[in-house]
């Protein structure tokens, strides 16, 4: 009997397969799954390079870092531009010497994680500079943004710069905080956050243990054809939303009521901004927190169908109640992302930092809410800190 | 389910295993009735929506009937009936607007089932040996859900040779592998290749409109030209290969709807390898009687391959104007008549001229070919604009460059399809000239198992990856 193959019109004959081809047959297909794996890989790697280490980064013994002064980098995320990073002498993303303020001049001290420091895209883009040029064009006065914001450094990280950055005379203190800063929280640290060197972070005693699936498993999510992948797939936020949510720990800032975990952590960030809020007061500087979103709580507030439990603007009033509570001004960061075109226009969907175009938001959300709140403060300078400095110096 | 979708093909692929339970053909007919029931309810969930359908069904078995019972005189009459009806479910504007109904209906493979059910009244009118058609394989043979959308047109004789057979024709693992391996050549044909396509042209297109510099208007129009019939067959013959394969999983053997259509020398023997069933029904019923009733009146020698040429109008005409219900339509057919017209008076004047063994000679030279084929891809290509457009949107194109930058714009297209055809095809024979004692190596079953695996990761990493709706069969909606 004989059976028309329509692609090659030629007629095959239907015979028993031999044997061998039981064996065979499988071994080719998995053989050619791994060839297109291989070059998938290979392609994903020339077109999606990413440079994550900041070679400026000096580590001190505690596991935290600095930037080095004076000292240029550059970066690359997967989805993003080749950057160049440079640092003051004071080792801040800053273009403006950290030296004594210029008179004139208003000096805004920014504190946060890699969001604030602007992590991925080149400075001019970032929501701090932005926000400096455009209250300098709005006031028609110089406004510079002392950036403090260095990638990795959650909430005890900055909680111990505050001396640092109060020292530099500001007139106005901007913490920056993202849910990622929060998840990142080290509870072990807390009772030691005053101490001139923290203690290195709990080691993980099964840290050292080769495990093959682990190994396997960080190959993979470490591949740029996955990267490539969820490049492709989160260009969709609905298929990101759906993803997400079935993190747990990661995603509970999302569901309400708030884990018990969550809780706690929002907690400890309460009483540091406590006390943050205290020195601040005491310097006579305003404070303000800025909340900056979270790649999936932008995604969800687009959802007209949020699923049981989830409410992405809760971690922000949560936020908001702490702030008021201790006389900060809070910043909706998120406030201005309604309005934003698609997701994948905002964020490195595969890394979750904000972009040049999601920068421009926040920028916008911020300089809003400081011209708003803080317009007397902008125009004449931080007048009580002035004569407070003055009676220092005569 | 309407598209080439994974649900389409794991439903298709589901039925033909419920199917292979047992050999009997009531067993494998009840399972294909069931599954085209479920595929009818899959795609409209309202009853009502299916009356129109029902009734066309029923007044095409009310003929049949007739006809079986021999009373042969109303044989032009059901026919006819059977015409109008289809006009007037399909809304062709030849028919006033105020006939048609307004509550909306199904009419997805209206015209497949038109043609099939044309098919039978027509044989059966003619035939002199009468065959029982019952109403369960006349509902088989019209709703079966693998020819359902877009055909292939199949005939009911072949349909009942594999339906029906005592002993169903061999389903080994060499022919299931063969099956799966052409339902993921299809997929990736309509979900990836089609889906780049479409975005290319659609890209052009829209170029077509933006103020750019000469030159990339030019490349826009010539890509806007170039990539819809490549797009066009990517689509159809995708859905195709996986129905004909889902079809033989089930032990029932399709038409074959295309062969390579870009080979073809000749816009003539291009109607013979696209849309094979359709011009192939169309010559059996149209041409052929057509051609025999002409050749009966007119007896003069001289005039007869002019009557060929005549009839091989009408045909292709027809061919055109089945696509569509709108004058753009109409165009399309005169467009696709005048093409195997010249096409033929080409041949008869060339035999003239040159004398019946220089012509053999020269239309087996290879150079000839290769301009042939360009030229023929080039005038399918340039009809295809009243296929795909409207008469606005073909205007605003032609005049978006102008008249001779459109001459040089189809010189480039012919030229571009004279060489690239032509390299294809060279490669092709290259590559089947490496042959082992079983056959060439590019159509062996480790070379089908390699190419499938890349073919079906590759369709399904982007199918994930792009997580959009199947694309549209563009067929379907004929």
């Amino acid at each position: 009997m004989t059976q028309f193959s329509a692609s090659n019109s030629v007629y095959i004959k239907e015979t028993k397969l031999p044997r061998r081809d039981i064996v065979i047959l499988p071994l080719l297909g998995f053989l050619t799954i791994t060839v297109c794996l291989i070059v998938a890989e290979v392609a994903s790697r020339y077109y999606f390079v990413s440079k994550m280490i900041d070679s400026c980064a000096c580590y001190s013994a505690d596991g935290s870092f600095r930037h080095r002064s004076n000292c240029t980098s550059s970066l690359k995320a997967a989805e993003g531009p080749w950057v160049i990073n440079q640092y003051n002498e004071c080792g801040y993303r800053t273009k403006e010497p950290c030296g004594p303020k210029p008179k004139e001049s208003i000096r805004i001290a920014l504190l946060g994680s890699s969001a604030s420091e602007g992590f991925y895209v080149s400075y001019d883009q970032s929501f701090a500079e932005r926000t400096a040029s455009d209250l300098t064009r709005i006031l028609g006065r110089h406004v510079e943004i002392q950036n403090m914001g260095r990638e990795a450094c959650g909430p005890v990280c900055v909680y111990r710069q505050i001396d640092e950055a109060l020292a530099l005379n500001p007139d106005i203190l901007v913490l920056s905080i993202d849910p990622y800063d929060i998840r990142h929280l080290e509870l072990a640290q807390m009772p030691y956050r005053d101490l001139p060197v923290l203690p290195r972070q709990t080691a993980d005693p099964t840290a050292d243990v080769y495990d093959p699936f682990m190994a396997v498993k960080a190959f993979i999510t470490r591949s740029s054809s996955i990267i490539a992948a969820e490049h492709f797939l989160f260009q969709d936020a609905s298929i990101y939303d759906r993803v997400y949510l079935h993190y747990k720990d990661n995603a509970d800032y999302l569901r309400t009521p708030f884990s018990p975990l969550w809780e706690k952590r929002l907690a400890a960030f309460d009483i540091m901004l406590t006390e943050m809020a205290r020195k601040s007061s005491a310097a006579h500087v305003p404070f303000v927190l800025l909340e900056i979103p979270s790649l999936p709580q932008v995604a969800l507030a687009r959802e007209n169908n949020l699923p049981a439990g989830v409410d992405p603007k809760a971690f922000n009033e949560r936020l908001k109640q702490i702030a008021l509570r201790q006389g900060v001004q809070f910043v909706d960061g998120s406030d201005d992302f309604k309005h934003a075109p698609e997701l994948s226009k905002l964020f490195y969907v595969t890394d979750g930092h904000l972009n040049a175009e999601g920068h421009a938001y926040v920028s916008r959300a911020l300089v809003d809410q400081l011209i708003k709140v803080q317009f007397s403060t902008l125009m004449n300078g931080n007048k009580t800190q002035r004569q407070t400095t003055a009676r220092q110096e005569r | 389910m309407d598209t080439a979708s994974i649900q389409f093909v794991v439903f298709g692929l589901a039925m033909a295993l419920v199917s292979n339970f047992s050999r009997s053909r009531a067993w494998r007919s009840i399972v294909l009735m069931l599954a085209s029931i479920v595929f009818l309810g899959l795609l409209a969930y309202n009853p009502i929506v299916f009356l129109p359908l029902a009734g066309f069904l029923l007044l095409g078995y009310v003929g049949l009937v007739l006809l079986e019972r021999s009373w042969s005189r109303y044989s032009l009459w059901s026919i006819l009936a059977v015409i109008i009806t289809y006009i007037w479910l399909k809304k062709y504007t030849i028919l006033p607007q105020g006939s048609f109904i307004n509550h909306p209906y199904f009419t997805l493979g209206l015209s497949y089932i038109f043609f099939r059910v044309m098919h039978l009244l027509i044989e059966a009118g003619d035939s002199r040996e009468k065959r029982h058609i019952g109403p369960g394989a006349y509902l088989l043979y019209t709703l079966n859900f693998t020819t359902l959308l877009s055909g292939p047109i199949q005939r009911y004789d072949e349909f009942v040779r594999d339906q029906f057979a005592q002993d169903p024709i061999a389903l080994g693992p060499r022919v299931i592998g063969l099956q799966l391996e052409r339902i993921i050549r299809g997929f990736f044909k309509v979900n990836v290749l089609a889906l780049l396509l479409h975005a290319a042209h659609e890209d052009a297109l829209a170029q077509m409109s933006q103020p750019l510099p000469p030159t990339l208007k030019l490349l826009a129009a010539f890509k806007l030209a170039v990539i819809y019939p490549f797009f066009l067959y990517a689509n159809f013959s995708g859905y195709i290969d996986i129905v004909i394969a889902l079809a033989r999983l089930m032990r029932v053997r399709l038409p074959e709807n295309f062969d390579r259509p870009f080979s073809a020398s000749s816009f003539l023997d291009f109607w013979s390898r696209w849309h094979m069933t359709l011009s192939n029904w169309l010559k059996t019923y149209v041409y052929n009687p057509l051609l025999v009733a002409l050749m009966r009146r007119i007896s003069s020698l001289d005039m007869q391959p002019l009557l060929g040429v005549f009839c091989f109008f009408v045909t292709f005409f027809l061919i055109g104007v089945w696509h569509g219900r709108t004058s753009e339509f109409i165009f399309f057919g005169v467009l696709q008549g005048g093409g195997v017209a010249i096409n033929k008076l080409w041949q008869l004047g060339l035999t003239r001229v040159l004398g019946r063994h220089r012509d053999k000679a020269l239309v087996k030279n290879s150079v000839y070919i290769a301009f042939a084929r360009g030229l023929t891809f080039s005038w399918f290509a340039f009809t295809l604009f009243w296929f795909w457009a409207e008469w606005k949107q073909i205007d605003t194109l032609f005049t978006a460059i102008g008249v001779a930058q459109w001459l040089g714009v189809w010189l480039a297209i012919w030229l571009f399809a004279t060489v690239v055809l032509a390299v294809w095809e060279w490669m092709r024979a290259a590559l089947l000239s490496i042959k082992t004692t079983e056959g060439p190596v590019l159509t062996s079953r480790y070379a089908h198992v390699v190419y499938a695996t890349a073919l079906g990761l590759v369709a399904l990493v982007i199918t994930v990856l792009l997580n959009q709706p199947a694309p549209v069969i563009v067929y379907k909606a004929f």
